[in-house]
């Protein structure tokens, strides 16, 4: 019976492997590829690289200042998951080490904005944004998205430190380090990789917010998914400018995966 | 050893608590007073006024969006234990082919679509399901599957389906690692030692697995369950709600009593419910987080 398991595994493993890739990367690579092929060749099947085009591109520039959207989203995204992740680092550490209630209530609330539906919180902050205008600006966002970044840096962070032994801080204290300078000098390069893969997620999370910021934006400031949203209302669907739209907005992802698996090699190799 | 943190940890810490209390606890109570006020544009009159229960009692009784609202929420939340179910058995067989590690590619398709901005998600929706331009509407009217006139998004059943299906190619893939995730906390030798004395798998699964990763399996459960109840993005980009109602989720009811319909009263109402509902799940979620966390501090798991 072990002997007819291990000839079935591989098969097994393999089969599994094929058939996930296929239905997750299917519809993506489709996307993608629908972006760059004119609207007639996509209708009669006839998908090849001589039918690829770039009009849809055109077409979507010209009807969407695409540049100002990228810029805008690139800067809310990168300065709040940047501050969030070193801001979120220090009071990781101290939910995690710090004694009494504060820092165990704090770990709840970080959860608690984390799982709260936007929308519970957005009626209000429209009238905050107003009243002290931060509608509309760039500013206003980076903040909101700073706090609700912050809150994942803390709420997966945490347990991630309670599991480092305390035996690190305690050689820290006795090497004369305190309080910052345990921190950044001692815990942080002892979780780079948590903290690379989590700079990834907050900056994704502002990356794909739609509700706050379709709410909290109007025409100064406009980030993909509200672009996005603008492309799907009105009567007349332009599906090759969707897709194009969409392609831009995965760009992030391919760059994040070549970072990560750049940067692990580079630390194999060191390692060896 | 005193407390190891130091100064500048502790001021960083309280000033974020004080951030967060006070964006998370000032709208809650200001949604609870404003429930109470009759804040309608459509009478004059009266707004402003103290009116009680009156915004609960017109939700409950005078508007069926809010209980189509519940209702649609419901199978939402319904479709995320269906696909916590179906993440589960696809975890179990992983576990079965990789106790171990996983492959990294495998990892990376897995944490694709989850990755991926809901807005897409919901682009993707349109470009494959839409009334005139949808490739697989067209293939299926091609086909004969449906009528000519009909489509996906047409429908209450099909617009409801739609979205299920978006979500669960958007969540299964996650869910299921992080299922797998937890199934490592069991040691592989205990996995061993229970194939090598011939106990069934699913004895295995009912006295080893489940009960040892039971913490993270009920944290991840409610994971999902939340996002099932605030399900706004995909619906938003995909069908807007409609057609008619039948896709409004609590979110966009919330979203179109606020800002479209402008009636914040009984917005606030809702939104007051909203919170209730939310709370049902966070409370558990919480408890669970911080004994996880306690056995993580002690060096159990």
């Amino acid at each position: 019976m072990t002997g007819n398991m291990r000839r079935i595994t591989p098969l097994a493993r393999f089969l599994t492997g094929a058939v996930l890739t296929i239905v997750i990367l299917t519809p993506i690579v489709l996307f993608v590829l629908i972006s760059f092929t004119s609207r007639i060749s996509v209708l009669t099947g006839t998908i090849s690289p001589k039918t690829l085009t770039l009009i849809h591109y055109q077409q979507l520039f010209a009807r969407v200042d695409v540049s100002k959207v990228l810029f805008d989203s690139i800067a809310i995204a990168t300065i709040s998951s940047l501050v969030a992740v070193i801001l979120g680092l220090f009071v990781a550490y101290f939910v995690s080490r710090g004694r009494g209630w504060v820092p165990n209530q704090l770990y709840s609330l970080a959860l608690t904005i984390w799982f709260v539906p936007s929308v519970a919180l957005s009626a209000q902050l429209y009238f905050w944004f107003q009243d002290v205008g931060l509608y509309d600006r760039m500013f206003g966002l980076i903040l909101l998205y700073f706090i609700v970044s912050a809150s994942l840096v803390v709420a997966l962070l945490a347990p991630y430190l309670d599991a480092i032994p305390r035996r690190l801080d305690e050689a820290a204290w006795i090497d004369g380090l305190r309080g910052l300078a345990v921190v950044c000098r001692v815990i942080a390069p002892a979780i780079v990789p948590a903290l690379e893969g989590i700079t990834i997620l907050a900056f994704l999370m502002s990356w794909n917010e739609l509700l706050y910021a379709s709410l909290l934006t109007d025409r100064r400031v406009s980030t993909l998914p509200v672009a996005m949203l603008g492309l799907t209302t009105g009567s007349h669907i332009e599906w090759g400018q969707i897709a194009a739209l969409g392609t831009l907005s995965l760009l992030p992802i391919p760059i994040a995966f070549i970072f990560i698996v750049r940067n692990r090699l580079s630390s194999f190799s060191s390692t060896a | 050893m005193k407390d190891p943190t130091g100064r500048g940890v502790q001021i960083a810490g309280w000033i974020f608590a004080s951030l967060l209390a006070f964006l998370l606890f000032v709208p809650f109570f200001v949604t609870v007073w404003k429930s109470l006020l009759s804040l309608d544009p459509a009478f004059p009159t009266r707004f402003g006024s103290f009116v009680g229960f009156h915004n609960y009692m017109e939700l409950f009784f005078n508007e069926p969006e809010f209980s189509d609202s519940l209702q649609t929420t419901g199978i939402f939340l319904a479709a995320g234990l269906g696909q916590c179910v179906v993440a589960f058995l696809l975890a179990l067989w992983l576990h079965r082919l990789w106790p171990r590690r996983l492959p990294p590619y495998l990892i990376a398709v897995l944490a694709l679509p989850f990755v991926l901005s809901p807005s897409v998600v919901g682009l993707m929706g349109i470009l494959y399901l839409h009334d005139q331009v949808g490739l697989i509407t067209r293939a299926a009217r091609d086909l004969g599957l449906i009528a000519e006139a009909t489509a996906p998004l047409a429908s209450t059943a099909g617009a409801i389906l739609s979205i299920c299906l978006l979500d669960a190619w958007r969540w299964i893939p996650i869910t299921a690692l992080f299922f797998w995730l937890g199934f490592r906390v069991v040691p592989q030798r205990e996995t061993e030692a229970a194939l090598v004395d011939g106990i069934s798998p699913v004895a295995t699964l009912r006295y080893l697995l489940l009960p040892r990763a039971a913490a993270v399996i009920g944290i991840i459960l409610l994971i999902r369950l939340l996002d099932s109840f605030r399900l706004f993005d995909i619906a938003t980009i995909l069908t807007g709600g409609g057609p008619g109602t039948s896709t409004m989720t609590v979110s966009l009811y919330a979203n179109r009593l606020t800002f479209i319909q402008q009636r914040f009263g009984l917005a606030a109402a809702h939104l007051t419910i909203l919170y209730f509902g939310v709370a049902i799940l966070v409370f558990p979620l919480i408890q669970r987080a911080s004994k996880f966390r306690n056995q993580l501090k002690a060096g159990r798991l």
